[in-house]
């Protein structure tokens, strides 16, 4: 009995896969074969973009000022601290701007597309949408991918401008660091390809949360416990992915 | 096509549907005339919703065919069935409005997603729908502001806003009132003066039911089991029809305990008396 639960558990795991597998495929089929409803993207560019920035900005700011902080403590023990503004560069840029842009679009407006969808599944609004002849994959679903997919990077380097110029402020300001040092050092060791690679990164981790988010609120069961359920998972899906990803991403991409 | 079916407008056949090992439709067969109101009669469980799903391709059967006006649906496309739906209207169980448009914008949706018309002639249409279902000038509210009744209502004009061929009506007396409930009958009959077309009506409400249906098809334990005009299954002496009209929570838990079998058949012959 025991082996025929865990046999059942595993070929549900393997079924909800190729379920995804194929949400995903109708999305990027329906993004590729149907125009873009410019009003729908719009809407939701504010809602992912706009609304995500202030938050973004404030988590960002205060990694910033504890990497410096922390940096500047490791660094001055064996007398590197001119290399604080590389240390806090790097990290900023390519590493946590993409990963908390990537947490903070889950945290948002990625459960709020959970909630969303998962509300209008259980409201019947979906079937509604359908029998009116509306793709919900059309109408729903494409216009958050796309915004998504426009909004991360743009996310990504105000996250990361924000905790460098946090981490500065504080280098400079308060450990009484050369505004100098700091600058150049900066200048020199992030190039342009390492802010380039932090924003496709984020995007990745964008588009990844959007298939999530919007795959568990479509596929809701009934009920509040269904809704909730699906926001659930989709943050804790999307934001354990998200760290789990960057390991294998930065492994491909510096390595 | 044969006249018979020209005659109809749904036709299922041999249709059975299964989630997992629970069977919900067993094969079953039924006609629904064009241009009557039918109603899909049954105790809370034996697959009202989903044969209604069905119908407007939203579930697949596992077998059996679905026509409607002679095409097979089961068989068509994404895009051919989204191509289908627009002969369709629905009214949902709780009206499915969409919680951030307003009242208007609800019933402009359909209008806005499948016509060119301009703005002030979609909100004209709007209007005089609102006014058929009774609820004139509430364009600007929310759903949220509005009680079950005038949702499901909104919801009606929502779905009469394309001028259907078949409107289909997921239990629309549940969760009211018994004197809402009896307007929201009225309604439906009113409209269906207004419209020539295909009423489809998913309902355990039996006074309701007497009162709107031209024909009545009772499902019971996933089959269909009886089917015809109002008068031949009111007059049945089927036990099963008899205890569900008569509201009798002892009916029968199998029903091959029951005393004999009354075949209603042949369902819609394609022969409609009076017009």
């Amino acid at each position: 009995m025991a082996v025929n639960a865990q046999m059942n558990a595993v070929i549900e795991y393997i079924s909800s896969l190729g379920k995804l597998g194929f949400f995903s495929l109708r999305m990027f089929r329906t993004l590729f074969t149907t125009a873009p409803q410019p009003r729908l993207i719009l809407d939701n560019l504010y809602r992912i973009g706009v609304e995500t920035l202030p938050v973004l900005i404030a988590v960002c700011v205060f990694v910033g000022t504890n990497l410096a902080l922390l940096g500047f403590h490791i660094f001055k023990s064996f007398g590197g601290q001119s290399f604080l503004g590389a240390y806090v560069g790097l990290s900023c840029v390519r590493e946590l701007a993409p990963i908390l842009t990537g947490a903070m679009l889950a945290a948002k407006p990625g459960t709020d597309t959970a909630a969303t969808i998962a509300t209008m599944r259980v409201k019947e609004q979906i079937d509604a949408l359908e029998v009116m002849a509306v793709d919900p994959f059309r109408f729903l679903i494409v216009p958050r991918l796309i915004a998504f997919v426009i909004a991360s990077p743009l996310l990504v380097l105000f996250g990361a401008f924000s905790s460098v110029a946090a981490g500065y402020m504080v280098a400079v300001y308060q450990l009484n660091m050369n505004p100098g040092v700091f600058l150049t050092d900066l200048r020199h060791y992030v190039l342009l390809s390492d802010i380039f690679n932090g924003m496709l990164k984020g995007m990745l981790f964008a588009v990844v949360g959007c298939i999530l988010s919007t795959y568990f609120g479509y596929h809701s069961q009934p009920g509040p416990k269904g809704v909730s359920r699906a926001i659930n998972l989709s943050v804790v899906t999307v934001a354990s992915f998200i760290v789990i990803f960057n390991f294998f991403l930065t492994a491909a991409i510096y390595d | 096509m044969t006249e018979t079916q020209i005659e109809h407008a749904v036709e299922f056949r041999n249709v059975t549907k299964a989630f997992g090992k629970l069977v919900v439709l067993n094969n079953v067969s039924c006609q629904l005339p064009k241009g009557r109101t039918t109603v899909i009669v049954g105790p809370s469980g034996t697959g009202k919703s989903v044969f209604l799903k069905l119908l407007v391709g939203l579930l697949k059967p596992d077998s059996g065919t679905i026509l409607v006006d002679g095409q097979d649906i089961t068989r068509m496309s994404q895009q051919e069935l989204f191509e289908l739906r627009k002969k369709f209207g629905m009214l949902f169980q709780d009206g499915a409005l969409f919680d951030s448009l307003t009242v208007g914008d609800n019933i402009a949706f359909p209008l806005r997603q499948h016509t060119r018309k301009k703005n002030k002639e979609i909100m004209q249409i709007v209007a005089q729908k609102l006014e058929q279902v009774g609820l004139p000038g509430i364009e600007g509210k929310l759903p949220s502001e509005l009680s079950g009744g005038m949702r499901k209502r909104v919801g009606l004009a929502r779905a009469l806003a394309l001028n259907p061929e078949i409107i289909l009506f997921d239990e629309p007396n549940s969760g009211l009132d018994p004197v809402m409930s009896d307007a929201i009958d009225k309604l439906i009959i009113k409209t269906k003066h207004l419209t020539n077309s295909t009423f489809i009506v998913i309902s355990h409400d039996i006074p309701g039911t007497f009162q709107i249906a031209d024909y009545i098809v009772m499902l019971y334990k996933s089959k269909v089991i009886a089917s015809g005009k109002v008068k031949d299954i009111q007059d049945s002496e089927h036990p099963v029809l008899k205890r569900f009209f008569a509201r009798d929570s002892e009916m029968p838990i199998d029903p091959d305990h029951g005393t004999g079998q009354l075949d209603l058949r042949p369902y819609y012959t394609g022969q409609l008396q009076g017009g």
